[in-house]
């Protein structure tokens, strides 16, 4: 017999190692059950990264859109500006014409002064409903307004209405460049006046 | 403005009136020049102080008071409801208008009588400026009669 210690048959080394063993399996079993979690958690994690990424790229996009329709009531805004700005002027036009008209005047100079101020008055009229013509109609009537607005000339606030309405057109992304065209040949027309005034 | 007429100026900042007043005078006989704010009516004249001397001049009491915060302040326009006579004060201390002329200087107001007026008096009586009240609803009749009044 033997002088090694033994416990139910197995030496202290035996037994040591056996204890060893079953630490390393019990070890590796949790190692492996972690890493079949982090292996799960990991699907999952970038499952929701996608999912973040895919919100992210849509709230680029919302805002992008909401942006997009921002301009757009601004210009829309600005086009309602600029026509009740063109109907305002037309209003105070008339108030002014009717006034006039029904000026006692007894100085024939005078009078005549009173026609030439009426047939100003007039021809900013003509501008303004051309200028409202081409807010309310677009296309072919459109155009029709602004040959009209090239051939009387309009006044002083019509370069600037051109000007503001083509630049409304462009915000809108509606057929500025047509636009711009015609009023290129406008405003070069209106800008040849005012310099030979 | 064509040689021969008269100048006359028209500092309003309400622009329905302030072109019913233009056309008046214009019938009157006038070369008309237009201003909507006080800073732009007092840079203009000074820089040509010449041509508007002899000019006859309609001033709003309660203007815009345009860029030039310190001349036309809320405290020395009183809240902007006398900055036609900050400026018509401007005009008469800078001498632009000579004191023989200053009859031209025409304040006028759409106020009621009241506060408001007893300043614009007080300032008629010390520099000899003339004052109209007009009525809110002022024909270019009553205008044109204040206007050819001045050209003969």
């Amino acid at each position: 017999m033997s002088n090694e210690l033994q416990i139910l048959g197995f030496s202290i080394p035996d037994i040591v190692g056996l204890g060893l063993g079953f630490m390393a399996a019990v070890l590796s079993l949790i190692a492996l059950a972690a890493a079949v979690i982090i292996f799960f958690l990991g699907i999952r994690h970038s499952r929701h990264l996608r999912e973040i990424e895919e919100a992210r790229r849509e709230l680029l996009s919302a805002n992008a859109q909401i942006r997009a329709d921002i301009d757009r009531n601004a210009a829309l805004l600005r086009e309602v500006h600029l026509g009740f700005g063109a109907v305002n002027s037309l209003l105070t036009l008339q108030s002014q014409h009717r006034l006039i008209t029904g000026l006692v005047v007894t100085d024939e100079e005078r009078k005549a002064r009173a026609e030439t101020e009426l047939k100003s008055l007039e021809s900013r009229m003509k501008a303004r409903e051309l200028e409202l013509n081409i807010i309310v109609n677009e296309g072919q009537r459109c155009r029709a307004s602004l040959l009209g607005l090239s051939q009387t000339f309009g006044d002083h606030e019509t370069t600037e209405f051109l000007k503001n309405y083509a630049s409304i057109l462009q915000a809108r992304g509606m057929g500025a460049e047509e636009f711009y065209e015609t009023r290129g040949g406008t405003l070069a027309r209106l800008m040849t006046i005012e310099a030979n005034k | 403005m064509s040689k021969g007429n008269k100048t006359a100026v028209v500092i309003d900042e309400e622009p329905h009136f302030s072109e019913i007043m233009t056309s008046a005078l214009r019938i009157a006989g006038f070369d008309v020049v237009q201003f909507f704010e006080a800073t732009s009516a007092l840079n203009s004249i000074l820089a040509d102080r010449d041509s508007f001397a002899n000019a006859l001049m309609f001033v709003d009491m309660a203007l815009e008071p345009g860029m030039d915060e310190k001349v036309f302040s809320m405290e020395a326009t009183d809240k902007y409801m006398t900055t036609g006579l900050v400026l018509a004060g401007k005009l008469v201390l800078e001498d632009i208008v000579v004191q023989a002329r200053r009859q031209n200087i025409i304040l006028y107001s759409a106020h009621q009588r009241g506060q408001f007026w007893s300043k614009i008096d007080q300032f008629c009586d010390t520099y000899g400026t003339r004052k109209w009240q007009k009525r809110a609803d002022a024909d270019i009749q009553e205008i044109f009669e204040l206007a050819s009044h001045h050209v003969e």
